[in-house]
């Protein structure tokens, strides 16, 4: 998205290169890199989004889930693989901007990034998307698939023995959710005006998982509800007089929800639902195995 | 040991031959032989660590053996394909701790096992068909948790979870069940029903059975092979093998 | 004095002669003073090389203030102001009364400079002291400056100390290399000569071969070459070799803690980075009260915070493990958020009370400086901090296999319940445990004080790398994790000089991820059933 961006501002540039962007023609380069041809256009570009983050999650995850990397493994390296492209992306002649990554954006679509109007439509396209989102997620979690993936969540290697290639369901998913986090990044660039690789940090990808744990794992509304909760509570925090105190507010959320919430806030409240109708539970299914890390 | 002709190897449905396997230096297998002949119910007994769970994981795709030879309905080398490929051949297993989807229903978890095409596209718009829920009634019958199928299978009893992973089992058709100490954990009762209805499935499946409950292997009636320190150390009628002196020292006790 | 300027005298006269044949005695023009009134740079050149030709008697004192900017002229007078402030005429070196008007400093570039280090070379050649010797015979060796030749040649001829005579023959070979005129033998003699110096100096040099020489000249020169750039590659690979066990024993320090909470009772401390930063800070909190209270401790101060860091960060790590990990046993996901959360919590902290920018901590006189060995410069800090590493190593071996304490933490690792069983207080092992890892996160941070920027960003940049370490040396196998540190360690200097930094990191990163795709319980692992279940 970043990229299609930088394209659009075009010749309004501070060097005035019809094509190169500021950045490289900082750098002195002299024409554009292959991989930036074809983001000019709004539909390709867009086709990136879902298609660059799938691909790399498929080959990475093609690898990772054939050889039953699993739990802690897999979070290590997923965090590996975001911190050697974060080095990557660092790097001047990636082509990606560097330290500044990418911004100074002007247009989307021939409207003004920074009209008012324009936000406005932004936001609705977000809340559009989420929905979407959820929608295919529950399509997914519903369907038989959704079953084996939840078999094999629970029993992984019972799954197998019944026939299922746990690593294609693995991979599916893992693919799905990736295409779905660049539709995020797509949304994300064009509102915050900046996109640069310490977005790469390994902190970021955690942080995301405590949203999902602060608002309830193993449900979608929880994910969605956390990513509110907790980014409102960053918004209240970074801004005024508790600003200096955000990390640890931050931090604390994070040792609060492990500790006492387990299950987040909907997990928690339904519990909380589910004693006052049932005062006498029936005997209750052991904790669910924690989810492997997709962090 | 078990003289293996070439005419066996064509004629039974498993067939292993000199299987050796060891870790970290423990020689958990060595020079197992052993052939199944199709519609064949075996029972397997021997001490712990005599390698009656490694050997499973042998024929399931789980370890995979250092030497020897293991094949499936007289041609398919089982030592090459994974667990995934050898469950769709048609080889069944129930685990020795009951293993069942906790948080799916009980109709869910038979839904999961039924024979059907496992790719991910084909589970991912699955519509279940008439004939194949009545299947899944069926099971669900043969395995008296009919009234339960909405409960999640987590909050089942012990004895409930194993006839649920064998109703499981049904629901896959395989060729050949392994079934790992079905009756542990089981009243007198429920272990005399569960024979029963082992024998029931024997009728038109092969089924190799682990067990430690002499009196369940009795009421199974059938041909015993008893593995000791990873390889064959009799084979025959129980009542045969139970007065072969080794097996009484090694097995019966002293 | 004056026999050495008298023989200066004659040589320089004799040069002059083989240099310009046919040149006239001095005129007017070719007095160096008129030249280095005439404010033209290549006047100034041309004046210096007559001064040492005429090895004038002030010559030296004339160059020294043309370098240092105090030689003036103006008006036709060159005038030297010494240091004190006197004004000497150039001429005569008598001492001025006043200054003569309209004089200005007689400008520099960096041709004129490079005449001049060559003139003071030529006048150092014949310094009485032989290290002043050796330092003018290796000014000529970089000037080549060819008009020295007839005075290294006297100085060779009168040389006695062996040292300075080497020094004055490498200067002599350097000079003879780029002469095409001089005596082919004398050229493959020097060429002999600069390929048993054998440094990269003497590389350059002998490829300064001017291209127009003889065939048998350049095939000498290249095998000369060839056998240099031979041994220098392998100076630079021992060298490579030197960084990488360094940031191998960096990376053990960071990472051994870590293969004990993680590796031997499965917690993934998300923290541990900071408890390296705790270390650090620690380091530089005793620095500190040292310099205010006991500046005669300094040199002591990282033998005081040895102890004091393993203690706080290791008392850290028990209020950690007790106040929340160990709610989140099997949890492992849990276990990394609540850390992670735990490790904003304590940057912050010292953000707070530190700032956020880099702290200044000291270097004791033990750990400065460096020394060589051939071409290898090894600094006193990174050899102590391989040392350092290699005994914290040993202490934690030891611990683990010896004591009573190291066996009751591998007993509940193993089994937990039947520890229990047998009397072993499993939460305080628990505890004990993870201090003890978080102590020697401590201990590293001690000693990457002394390499890196203390700031509240320490542990981060850590963090992952010795999370690589672990996995790579397989998890639970504290030699693993040693071959592991040292081999990524080497590996990411040897991969250096040919991808570069970034690059070089980012290869081993993929070649771990792909490494833990093949043997996914890394180098070293336990293989069987109970592994697997």
């Amino acid at each position: 998205m970043g990229m299609y961006l930088m394209r659009q501002i075009g010749s309004r540039g501070t060097y005035g290169n019809p094509i190169l962007p500021d950045f490289m023609v900082f750098l002195n380069w002299k024409e554009l890199p292959w991989y930036w041809y074809g983001f000019d256009s709004f539909p390709f570009a867009m086709l990136m989004v879902l298609l660059a983050p799938g691909l790399l999650a498929f080959v990475f995850g093609w690898f990772a889930f054939r050889s039953r990397v699993t739990g802690v493994y897999l979070s290590i390296i997923t965090q590996a693989l975001t911190y050697a492209l974060l080095l990557a992306f660092f790097r001047n002649d990636m082509g990606f901007g560097g330290n500044n990554g990418l911004t100074d954006f002007k247009d989307i679509l021939g409207f003004n990034v920074q009209a008012q109007a324009t936000r406005a439509a932004l936001f609705s396209m977000t809340c559009v998307m989420l929905i979407a989102g959820f929608l295919i997620a529950r399509g997914i979690v519903v369907s038989k698939l959704g079953k084996v993936v939840i078999a094999i969540r629970d029993a992984e290697s019972r799954t197998r023995f019944l026939g299922y290639r746990v690593d294609r369901f693995k991979l599916f998913v893992f693919t799905v959710s990736a295409c779905m986090a660049g539709v995020a990044g797509a949304l994300y660039v064009p509102q915050v005006g900046i996109i640069n690789p310490s977005e790469f940090a390994p902190a970021n990808s955690i942080e995301t998982v405590i949203w999902v744990a602060v608002g309830g794992r193993g449900t979608l509304v929880g994910a969605a509800l956390g990513g509110v909760v907790v980014n409102y509570a960053k918004t209240i925090f970074t801004s005024g007089f508790m600003a200096p105190y955000w990390l640890f507010a931050l931090g604390a959320l994070f040792v609060f929800v492990t500790i006492f919430m387990p299950k987040g806030i909907l997990g928690t409240a339904q519990d909380w639902w589910e004693k006052r109708r049932r005062p006498v539970p029936t005997t209750t299914p052991p904790e669910p195995a924690p989810a492997e890390g997709r962090a | 040991m078990i003289a293996s002709s070439p005419g066996q190897l064509t004629s039974s449905l498993l067939y292993l031959d000199g299987v050796s396997v060891s870790f970290d230096g423990f020689k958990a297998i060595r020079g197992l032989s052993l052939t199944i002949e199709p519609g064949e119910m075996r029972a397997i007994i021997g001490p712990n660590g005599a390698g009656k769970t490694t050997m499973m994981d042998i024929i399931t795709g789980k370890t995979k053996p250092d030497v020897g030879t293991v094949m499936f309905g007289g041609s398919i080398d089982l030592t090459r394909l994974d667990e995934a490929a050898i469950a769709n051949l048609g080889i069944g297993r129930k685990f020795q701790k009951p293993t069942v989807f906790d948080f799916h229903t009980i109709e869910d978890n038979i839904l999961l096992a039924l024979k059907a095409p496992r790719t991910v596209a084909r589970t991912l718009f699955w519509k279940t068909a008439a004939a194949q829920q009545k299947r899944i009634d069926d099971i669900l019958g043969i395995i008296k948790l009919g009234d339960a199928r909405e409960r999640l299978a987590g909050s089942l009893s012990h004895g409930q979870k194993q006839w649920l992973e064998i109703g499981m089992l049904l629901a896959q058709d395989p060729k050949l069940l392994l079934v790992d100490e079905p009756a542990a954990g089981m009243t007198d009762g429920e272990t005399a029903e569960t024979a029963v209805l082992l024998k029931e499935i024997a009728r038109d499946h092969s089924v190799i059975v682990v067990e430690h409950d002499m009196g369940f292997i009795r009421e199974l009636g059938v041909k015993v092979t008893v593995l000791h320190e990873g390889s064959v150390l009799a084979e025959g009628p129980l009542d045969q093998v139970s007065a072969n002196e080794r097996v009484v020292e090694v097995y019966l006790g002293r | 004095m004056r026999i050495l300027s008298c023989l200066l005298r004659n040589l320089a006269l004799a040069m002059l002669l083989a240099l310009h044949p046919g040149a006239a005695p001095a005129q007017n023009a070719d007095d160096p003073f008129v030249r280095l009134a005439a404010d033209s740079f290549s006047e100034t050149n041309r004046a210096i090389e007559g001064l040492i030709a005429q090895a004038h008697p002030q010559a030296a004192v004339i160059i020294e203030a043309l370098a240092e900017g105090r030689l003036l002229a103006g008006g036709g007078a060159v005038v030297v102001r010494m240091p004190d402030g006197r004004l000497l005429d150039a001429r005569t070196g008598a001492t001025l009364p006043a200054a003569p008007a309209g004089l200005a400093a007689v400008r520099l570039n960096n041709s004129v400079r490079r005449t001049i280090q060559g003139a003071l070379g030529g006048l150092g050649l014949l310094h009485p002291d032989a290290g002043r010797r050796i330092a003018a015979a290796e000014a000529v060796f970089k000037s080549r400056d060819a008009s020295l030749l007839p005075v290294l040649e006297g100085a060779i001829a009168k040389e006695s100390d062996p040292r300075a005579k080497a020094a004055l023959r490498q200067a002599q070979a350097a000079i003879l290399i780029g002469k095409s005129d001089a005596p082919p033998f004398d050229r493959i003699a020097a060429i002999d000569v600069l390929r048993e110096r054998g440094d990269q100096d003497a590389l350059a040099t002998l490829r300064s071969l001017p291209a127009d020489a003889s065939a048998s000249l350049k095939e000498a020169q290249a095998r000369a070459v060839s056998d240099i750039e031979g041994r220098l590659a392998l100076w630079r690979a021992g060298q490579n070799l030197w960084y990488g066990l360094s940031l191998g024993s960096v990376l053990l320090l960071a990472a051994i803690g870590l293969a004990i909470t993680f590796g031997v009772m499965g917690v993934i401390n998300m923290a541990h980075g900071e408890m390296v930063m705790i270390g650090a800070y620690t380091t530089f909190i005793v620095q500190e009260v040292i310099r205010t209270s006991a500046p005669g401790l300094f040199d002591y101060s990282l033998l005081i915070a040895v102890p004091l860091a393993f203690l706080v960060a290791g008392l850290v790590g028990i209020a950690i493990e007790r106040g929340v990990i160990r709610f989140l046993y099997g949890r492992p996901l849990e276990t990394l958020l609540a850390t992670w959360g735990i490790s904003l919590i304590l940057q912050q902290a010292v953000r707070t009370a530190f700032g956020p920018t880099n702290r200044e901590v000291g270097a004791p006189a033990f750990m400065s400086g460096a020394f060589e060995i051939g071409e290898m410069a090894i600094t006193w800090n990174r050899l102590w901090i391989i040392v350092f590493a290699i005994l914290v190593f040993a202490a934690l071996l030891a611990i683990l296999k010896l004591t009573p304490i190291g066996l009751q933490m591998r007993a509940v690792t193993q089994n937990r319940r039947m520890a229990s069983a047998m009397g072993i207080r499993t939460g305080r092992v628990d505890a004990l445990t993870f201090g003890l890892g978080s102590g020697v996160a401590g201990l590293a941070g001690v000693a990457l004080s002394q390499i890196d920027n203390v700031s509240p960003n320490l542990g981060q940049s850590y963090i992952i790398d010795s999370f690589m370490v672990v996995v790579f040396g397989g998890v639970g196998n504290l030699w693993g994790t040693l071959v592991a540190a040292m081999t990524l360690g080497v590996a990411n200097k040897l991969l250096e000089p040919y991808a570069g930094a970034v690059l070089g990191k980012i290869a081993l990163l993929v070649f771990i991820i792909l490494f833990i795709q093949k043997r996914p319980r890394g180098l070293f692992a336990l293989k069987g059933r109970a592994v697997e279940a």
